[in-house]
C-alpha cells in the first residue's frame, strides 16, 4: 500500500523523502536542540552535507558544496535573525530551504510563493468571506497564511522569491520578524510566535534591483549567498546526484553516460564563465544563466528520449535537442553564441566529434 | 642552575600571554632572547616611553647598507613583552642568538660551515615553513587557517601557564627527533651559540634562567647539558665576522603583514593586537569596529547589526564546537549579517581590522645616522613639520578654497621646500608626489606637491644615509654614482633634469660637461637629437628657478647645430621602423626648438627639415611628414606643398612609397586634406589612377594612415569622396587665412601628443 502511495506522488516533500535519514539522525543526536527543533543545529549541518552513517542509515549530501556556508545558515536560524538566501537561479537555493525547513521542523510545507503580484493577505491572513458574512469576524472565519501557522506551531516558514514582491507588501514582514508578532486588529488580538519560528527567505539575484529590499527589512535579514560550484568535478557530482532517479531505470550510469555528462557540465561552465576551460580561449556567454539545475533537466529530457526513443543508453543525439534549448533564450543573438562556440571549440576538441554532429543537426 | 626555556610562537599573541604568565610565575634572575647579539645595545631603549610598537631592530652592514636584517617586534610579540616586562623588573636581559654579522658572513660563503663540505640542505623551503613557526604549522596540518585559534584550543585553555611551556616542548622532541639530519648549517651554528649562552650564564652565577625562543629550538636549549660544550665551541670557532650597527625603525602592521624581507611575517596583526589586548570581548570589539567603520563608508552598521553579527558569530562557533570564534567566523559572520552577502565589503574590514594600520614611534633619542639628523633639521628650516608628523596624504599648502594648494616659487621658503622634496624624491624617499603646474607650463613658478609620509622611509633614510651625511651631499653623490653608470646619453638628460630640480648645481655642471664630451665624439646624429627635448625641458625649468644655467645654454648652442646638419644624412636608408622611431623624435625636437624661440636655432632646424624632405634615399614617411612640418610652420606655402605632395604621388614613385609619404604629411590630423580643394584633388586623383592590384596592395597602408583620425574628420572626407559639399566649402577661402588656421590647428595636435 505504501509504494503504491508513494508512486502517485510526482514529488514527494523532503520530510517524507528522507523520513528515514531524520529519525536516524533524531535518534542519534546527543547534541542540545533549541526548543521546538527536532535535531540539534550541529545534526542538522550533518542532513544537510550528509557523508556520514548514523547507526546503519548512511546520510545522504543534499547540498553539495561548502560545510562552512551551510554553518552560517544553520547558526543564522539558532539566533533572532531571519535567513535569506540569494543567488542565482539554479544554485539550490530552494532546495535548501526546503531541507533545513524538513530538518529542523520537519514541515517543509508552510510555503508562501511571492510573485508580482501578490497581496498582503498571503504573508498576513485572509477571509473566508461566506463564514465572515455570516458569522462576522471570527477565529473561524480568519484564513491564516502558511507564516501564520509558522509563528502559531513554532515552525520555520518559507518564501520563496522575496525580491518579485512589491516592496509595499514585503514590508509587512518587518513587526513580523523583529517583534515577533502579528496584530489582527478585527478581531482586537494578536498571534505572537511561538519558540522555533523563523523564516528562511530566498531571492535571485537576477532580480536585483527590481523590488530592492527596504534597509529596515533587510537589517532583520541574515544574507548567505549561494554560489555556483568552483568546480568541474563538484558539478559534475552534483548533477549526477540530482537527475531524477527514476530516469536512471534502476541501473547505474554508465561510464559513457557519466562522460556525456562531464561534457554538458563543461559546455555549460565555458559558456557561463565565457572562457574555456583551460583558459586559453575566450567564449561570448548566452543570455541564460546555464545553472546547474539547468543541466540536471537537459540530462533528464535527454533520459527520457533515449528512453523512449533511443537505445535507453544516454548519447550526445538524446542531450543536443535539450542543450540548444538551454542555451538559445534569444533567437537571433544566443543562437550566433551557440553557433560560434560549436564550431570553435566542439569541433576542435578531441572526440567530441559526435556531440558537433549531433548538435549541428538540431540547429 | 634552573633553566626554563619558553618555546613561542613568534609574533602569536597566545603566546606572548602564556610567556608572561610563565615568567611572572618563575621569576627569573636573567632573561635570554632568541635575538642576534646585535639588539644588545638597543635593549636600553625598550622602556622609553617614546618607543612605541611596532618596531623593528634593524641591524645593517654599516659598509654596505644593502645587507640589512629587520627584527619586527609588536606589541603581541612574545619577545617584546618577555623584555619589556623583565627590565621593567630590572631583571638583566640579553640578546643571545648568533650576531647578524656572523650569519651575513656565513651567508657569503654559500651557507657552509668552515668544516662543513657538501651543499646544504636542499629541502630549505619547507624545512623554513616549519622552523620558522612550528606551532603554526602543526595548526595548518590540523586544518586551522587561523593559526591563533589553533593555539587557543590546544594550549591556551591548560590550568597553568607554564604547562603549556612543558607540552609545546615535548611536541617539539618528537618534530626536532623525525626532522634529524635535514637542518642547514646556520640554525644548527645558532643553536650552540645560544647554548654557549646559557652556559656562560651559568658561570656567572645566574640561579634562575628563562629563554625565550622560537618553539624550533626549545627542546635543544633546555637539554643543553647533554652537548658537549668542547663541540659547541669548536663548531662556532673560525666564524668570520662583518661588523653591524643596529638601531630601532618605526615599522608598520603593513609591513608586518607583508613578510617584506622577514619570513616569520604575520596574515592578520590588527587582528592578533586586539586578541592580545582585549582578548575576552574579542569578538565584540572587533564587530563593534567593523560596524563603525561601514557606518562611516555610509553603509548600514548599527549597533543592532553588530549585535546580531556577534550573536551569529557566536552561534557559528557553538555549532563548530569551539570556545572562540576565530577571525574566518567573524568574516563570515560579518558578510552575512553586516554587509548583506556582499563580499566586497569584507576587502575594506580586511584592510583596516585584519592588516591594520598602525605604525611604531621611535625616540628621538636612539642614534640616528647623520643623513637622518640633516633630514629633521632641514623639514624643520622648511617648516614641513606638520606634513612629515600624519601618515595621510595632503597636498601641501591645500586649504578649503585651494584643495591642491601650490607652492611659488619665488619664495625663499617654498623654494626650499621644493629643493627638500626633490632632493628626497632623487634619494628615492618618495615623500612628495610632484605635479608641474600645468603640462605645457614646465617653466612656471607654481609647483603642486602631495605629500605622504610612509614608514617605509625609515630604512630608505638608512639607506640614502649611505650616500652622505647630509640632505645635499649624499643627492649629489646619489648622482654621481649613477651617471657613471649611465649608458644612453639620453638617461644623462634626465639625470641632468633632477639635478636642475634638486638644484644641484655642482653635479648639473659636471653632467653637463660630460654631455659635452660625450655628444662631442658621437657621431650618432639620432642618440643627439632624442636629448633635444629633455635639455631643452631642463633649460626652462632652470630658467624660472633662477639658476645659472649659461652652461646648459651653451650646450644647446652646440648640439642643436649638430643635430640640423647631421639630421638629413642620419635619416638616410632607414627602414621603416627605424624611420618610425625617428619620426617620433622629430616631433620632440620640433616642439622643444619651438619652446627655445630662438630665430637663429629655428632657421637651422627649418633648414634641416626642407633638405630632408627632399632628400632622395630617405623614407618617404619622412619626407612627408617633414614637408608637413614645413607647412605648419609656414615655410611652405599652398603652392610649395602641392608641388610636393604632387611629386611625392607621382606615377613614377611606387605605390607603397606614395601610400606612406601620405601617412606621413597627414601625420595627427586630417583637416589640412580637407579644407585644402587641391591637395584633396590630388590625392583623389592618385586613388583613381590606382589599377585594382595596386589598390589592393597600398589599401592596408591607407587605412593605417586614416585610422588616427576622428570619425568626425573622416566622415567628412568621405562626404568629400562622395562628392557632398557642405555649406562652409563653398566659401571663398582666402589661402592666406586657411593657412593660419592650419597653423593653429597644427600646434593644438602638437600640444595634445
Amino acid at each position: 500500500m505504501k509504494n503504491k502511495e508513494e508512486t502517485a506522488v510526482l514529488r514527494a516533500h523532503a520530510e517524507v523523502a528522507y523520513a528515514k535519514e531524520l529519525a536516524a539522525l533524531q535518534k542519534a543526536d546527543k547534541h542540545e536542540r533549541p526548543t521546538n527543533w527536532l535535531l540539534s543545529p550541529k545534526a542538522v549541518v550533518d542532513y544537510l552535507m550528509g557523508g556520514v552513517t548514523v547507526g546503519k542509515t548512511e546520510i545522504s549530501p543534499k547540498y553539495f558544496g561548502s560545510r562552512r556556508l551551510i554553518e552560517v545558515a544553520v547558526a543564522t536560524l539558532v539566533t533572532d535573525r531571519a535567513l535569506l538566501l540569494v543567488g542565482i537561479p539554479g544554485t539550490a537555493k530552494t532546495w535548501v530551504s526546503e531541507h533545513l525547513a524538513a530538518a529542523i521542523s520537519g514541515d517543509s510545507t508552510l510555503l508562501v510563493q511571492g510573485t508580482a503580484g501578490m497581496g498582503e493577505e498571503s504573508i498576513r491572513y485572509g477571509w473566508n468571506y461566506a463564514r465572515l458574512l455570516s458569522e462576522g469576524p471570527s477565529h473561524r472565519a480568519l484564513v491564516p497564511s502558511p507564516i501564520l501557522r509558522a509563528m502559531k506551531d513554532g515552525k520555520i516558514a518559507r518564501l520563496e522569491e522575496l525580491t518579485r514582491i512589491p516592496s509595499e507588501i514585503q514590508d509587512n514582514l518587518i513587526t513580523l520578524l523583529s517583534e515577533k508578532l502579528l496584530p489582527i486588529p478585527e478581531l482586537e488580538t494578536e498571534v505572537q510566535a511561538i519558540e522555533g519560528f523563523n523564516l528562511i527567505a530566498t531571492a535571485n539575484d537576477r532580480d536585483r534591483g527590481v523590488n530592492e529590499l527596504s534597509s529596515a527589512l533587510q537589517r532583520r535579514f541574515n544574507t548567505v549567498v549561494m554560489p555556483l560550484p568552483p568546480s568541474l568535478e563538484e558539478e559534475v557530482k552534483i548533477v549526477k546526484a540530482r537527475v531524477d532517479k527514476k530516469n536512471w531505470a534502476s541501473r547505474a550510469a554508465s561510464n559513457k553516460e557519466l562522460k556525456e555528462i562531464q561534457r554538458l557540465v563543461t559546455i555549460f561552465r565555458e559558456l557561463r564563465s565565457g572562457s574555456s576551460e583551460d583558459g586559453r580561449a575566450k567564449i561570448n556567454s548566452p543570455s541564460g544563466t546555464l545553472s546547474p539545475a539547468e543541466a540536471i533537466s537537459v540530462v533528464n529530457s535527454g533520459l527520457a528520449l533515449s528512453r523512449h526513443f533511443g537505445t535507453g543508453e544516454l548519447k550526445a543525439k538524446d542531450l543536443a535537442a535539450g542543450l540548444q534549448g538551454a542555451i538559445i533564450k534569444d533567437p537571433v543573438q544566443d543562437k550566433t553564441i551557440w553557433q560560434e562556440y560549436l564550431e570553435t571549440i566542439v569541433k576542435e576538441r578531441k572526440g567530441w566529434s559526435d556531440l558537433y554532429k549531433a548538435c549541428k543537426e538540431t540547429l | 642552575m634552573e633553566l626554563k626555556v619558553l618555546g613561542i610562537r613568534h609574533h602569536g599573541p597566545g603566546s606572548a600571554r602564556a610567556c608572561l604568565q610563565a615568567l611572572k610565575d618563575f621569576v627569573p634572575d636573567l632573561l635570554l632572547v632568541e635575538a642576534p647579539t646585535e639588539m644588545d645595545s638597543l635593549l636600553d631603549f625598550v622602556l622609553d616611553p617614546d618607543l612605541k610598537p611596532p618596531v623593528a631592530g634593524l641591524i645593517y652592514n654599516a659598509k654596505d647598507l644593502s645587507e640589512a636584517h629587520y627584527y619586527p617586534m609588536a606589541v603581541f610579540s612574545p619577545e617584546y613583552q618577555g623584555i619589556n616586562w623583565a627590565l621593567k623588573k630590572s631583571i638583566p636581559c640579553r640578546c643571545v642568538d648568533l650576531g647578524i654579522g656572523k650569519q651575513m658572513a656565513l651567508e657569503k660563503q654559500g651557507n657552509k660551515h668552515p668544516s662543513q663540505t657538501g651543499s646544504p640542505a636542499q629541502k630549505k623551503k619547507q624545512g623554513d615553513e616549519i622552523s620558522n613557526d612550528p606551532l603554526g604549522y602543526l595548526a595548518s596540518l590540523a586544518g586551522f587557517e587561523d593559526r591563533e585559534r589553533w593555539w587557543e584550543m590546544h594550549f591556551e585553555h591548560t590550568d597553568h601557564g607554564a604547562a603549556i611551556f612543558e607540552t609545546v616542548l615535548e611536541l617539539m622532541s618528537h618534530i626536532r627527533d623525525q626532522a634529524k639530519g635535514t637542518e642547514d648549517a646556520e640554525p644548527i651554528l645558532r643553536e650552540a651559540h645560544m647554548r654557549e649562552a646559557i652556559r656562560k650564564a651559568k658561570r656567572e652565577g645566574f640561579e634562575k634562567v628563562a629563554f625565550i625562543c622560537g618553539a624550533w629550538h626549545a627542546p635543544v636549549l633546555q637539554t643543553f647539558e647533554n652537548f658537549k660544550a668542547t663541540d659547541d665551541k669548536t663548531f662556532l670557532k673560525g666564524l668570520k665576522n662583518i661588523n653591524c650597527s643596529a638601531t630601532w625603525i618605526p615599522w608598520s602592521y603593513h609591513q608586518l603583514s607583508n613578510n617584506a624581507g622577514y619570513s616569520a611575517g604575520v596574515k592578520s596583526p590588527e587582528w592578533y593586537h586586539l586578541l592580545f589586548k582585549n582578548r575576552n570581548d574579542a569578538t565584540i570589539r572587533w564587530m563593534t569596529k567593523a560596524g563603525r567603520l561601514l557606518r562611516n563608508q555610509q553603509m548600514s552598521g548599527s549597533a543592532a547589526h553588530v549585535i546580531e553579527a556577534v550573536q551569529l558569530a557566536e552561534a557559528i562557533t557553538s555549532l563548530r564546537d569551539q570556545s572562540l570564534p576565530g577571525l574566518q567566523d567573524l568574516e563570515e559572520a560579518a558578510v552575512a549579517a553586516l554587509c548583506h552577502g556582499n563580499k566586497a565589503m569584507l576587502d575594506l574590514i580586511r584592510k583596516h581590522l585584519v592588516i591594520g594600520s598602525r605604525a611604531g614611534k621611535v625616540p628621538k633619542s636612539i642614534p640616528v645616522i647623520p643623513f637622518q639628523k640633516d633630514l629633521e633639521k632641514q623639514i624643520k628650516s622648511s617648516r614641513l613639520q606638520k606634513y612629515r608628523e600624519t601618515n595621510k596624504a595632503h597636498w601641501l599648502k591645500g586649504t578649503a578654497d585651494k584643495p591642491k594648494g601650490g607652492i611659488d616659487l619665488r619664495e625663499p621658503n617654498d623654494q626650499l621646500k621644493s629643493l627638500l622634496l626633490h632632493r628626497l624624491s632623487l634619494l628615492d624617499i618618495t615623500w612628495g608626489y610632484f605635479e608641474p603646474s600645468s603640462e605645457t607650463d614646465l617653466g612656471g613658478f607654481k609647483e603642486y606637491w602631495k605629500l605622504q609620509w610612509k614608514a617605509s622611509f625609515a630604512m630608505r633614510i638608512v639607506e640614502a644615509g649611505m650616500w652622505g651625511n647630509t640632505v645635499e651631499s649624499a643627492a649629489i653623490n646619489f648622482l654621481k654614482d649613477k651617471a657613471g653608470k649611465v649608458e644612453r646619453l639620453k638617461e644623462l638628460a634626465e639625470l641632468l633634469q633632477q639635478a636642475l630640480l634638486a638644484y644641484l648645481p655642482e653635479t648639473m655642471n659636471a653632467l653637463i660637461k660630460k654631455l659635452d664630451e660625450a655628444g662631442a665624439t658621437t657621431l650618432d646624429i639620432s642618440l643627439l637629437l632624442e636629448l633635444v627635448h629633455p635639455l631643452v625641458q631642463a633649460y626652462t625649468f632652470g630658467s624660472t628657478r633662477q639658476i645659472d644655467i649659461r652652461a646648459l645654454e651653451s650646450l644647446l648652442m652646440h648640439l642643436i647645430p649638430r643635430v640640423c646638419i647631421g639630421l638629413p644624412n642620419c635619416a638616410q636608408q632607414l627602414d621603416e621602423d627605424a624611420s618610425r622611431i625617428l619620426q617620433e623624435e622629430i616631433i620632440q625636437a620640433n616642439q622643444a626648438i619651438q619652446l627655445l624661440q630662438r630665430k637663429d636655432l629655428d632657421a637651422l632646424w627649418t633648414e634641416a627639415l626642407v633638405k630632408l624632405s627632399d632628400a632622395l634615399h630617405v623614407h618617404p614617411l619622412l619626407t612627408g611628414f617633414s614637408t608637413r612640418l614645413l607647412w605648419d610652420r609656414m615655410i611652405f606655402d599652398l603652392t610649395e606643398t602641392e608641388k610636393r605632395f604632387a611629386f611625392g604621388l607621382s606615377s613614377a614613385q611606387k605605390k607603397a612609397d606614395a601610400a606612406y609619404w601620405i601617412e606621413g604629411f597627414l601625420y595627427g590630423s586630417g583637416q589640412l586634406i580637407i579644407h585644402q580643394p587641391s591637395l584633396w584633388g590630388l590625392m583623389d586623383g592618385w586613388l583613381q589612377s590606382l589599377d585594382p592590384e595596386d589598390f589592393k596592395e597600398i589599401l592596408p597602408l591607407l587605412r593605417r594612415a586614416f585610422s588616427e583620425f576622428s570619425s568626425i574628420e573622416r566622415e567628412r572626407m568621405l562626404d568629400l569622396a562622395r562628392g557632398i559639399k557642405k555649406k562652409e566649402d563653398n566659401m571663398e577661402l582666402i589661402p592666406e587665412e586657411v593657412q593660419k588656421v592650419n597653423k593653429e590647428l597644427g600646434f593644438l595636435w602638437q600640444k595634445n601628443s
